[in-house]
């Protein structure tokens, strides 16, 4: 579809209206800002790039946040092997704890980024649609039906990946709180 | 971790954030720097592909019938044979 059939007189145009939404999108999967930016880029050149194939059958909006949420999910996956290379090469013990996935996030307080780095590292373990519903719904704040549009799902089944997602969140949350209270135990005793 | 707080107060805390100044330039320096695909290289790319994938096969079927038919000779010959039937009276 054309820029002119979308509404728009120019590219740049189009990224001003949908750049807030992909670049936070994209920072609260990857939760660095560095990365976050190089989604950002990654996505307008693919919106560019694919701009002739999409049909509008959806909403301009639905398909960006397609591209996004997919290329901030290969982001990862590639973070990952990076990361797991570094490990073989470096000994795991001489890195400090979060060495590698420290998060940059500036929309997160500064109170709330232990727990929140916390959070994400056990979102991202969990199967991808779960994550996917979780980060639209609970982060972006997008309804149920929207969430399922993108997801393209049915808004029951985003009710029951995301009933799924926050019951393994809230074990993890006991797990270590139960560890924490252990541990200051321990510590007394 | 804050006590009492569920996870979705939490990922309710963090909050929007501006875009990076300058980043559409960078953008557009990489929209700039790409190749242009016409709709025709599109289809005309693949279409090459596909020929050559295909003048390649026929060329090594040629090949090889003709020198399965060749190797045939050379066998028959080294061996001073040129019918069937001597393998059994040999």
């Amino acid at each position: 579809m054309s820029l002119h059939r979308l509404g728009y007189s120019s590219f740049e145009q189009l990224y001003q209206d949908h750049v807030r939404t992909v670049f936070n999108l994209s920072l609260n999967f990857l939760g660095r800002r560095e990365e976050a930016e190089e989604v950002t880029q990654d996505v307008f050149v693919s919106v560019h790039r694919n701009l002739d194939r999409f049909e509008g059958r959806s909403a301009l909006r639905t398909w960006i946040h397609r591209i996004t949420m997919n290329t901030a999910l290969d982001r990862i996956r590639s973070l990952r092997r990076k990361k797991r290379s570094i490990l073989q090469k470096v000994q795991l013990d001489a890195l400090p704890a979060g060495a590698v996935l420290e998060m940059d996030h500036p929309g997160v307080l500064l109170e709330d980024r232990e727990a929140l780095t916390q959070v994400f590292g056990w979102m991202r373990e969990l199967p991808k649609a779960q994550y996917k519903a979780l980060v639209l719904q609970a982060m972006e704040g997008l309804s149920m039906k929207e969430v399922a549009e993108i997801l393209q799902v049915s808004p029951k089944a985003v009710e029951s990946l995301l009933g799924r997602a926050r019951a393994t969140l809230k074990a993890r949350q006991e797990e270590a709180r139960d560890l924490d209270r252990n541990s200051v135990k321990g510590t007394r005793t | 971790m804050r006590e009492k707080q569920g996870v979705d107060e939490l990922l309710a805390r963090v909050q929007r954030v501006e875009e990076p100044p300058f980043l559409y330039t960078r953008i557009a320096a990489r929209l700039e720097a790409e190749p242009v695909r016409s709709g025709f290289s599109r289809i005309f790319a693949p279409g090459l592909v596909l020929a050559f994938v295909l003048l390649l096969n026929l060329a090594a079927m040629l090949y090889l019938s003709v020198g399965a038919a060749s190797s045939g000779d050379v066998l028959g010959t080294s061996l001073a044979i040129d019918r069937t039937e001597q393998w059994y009276h040999d």
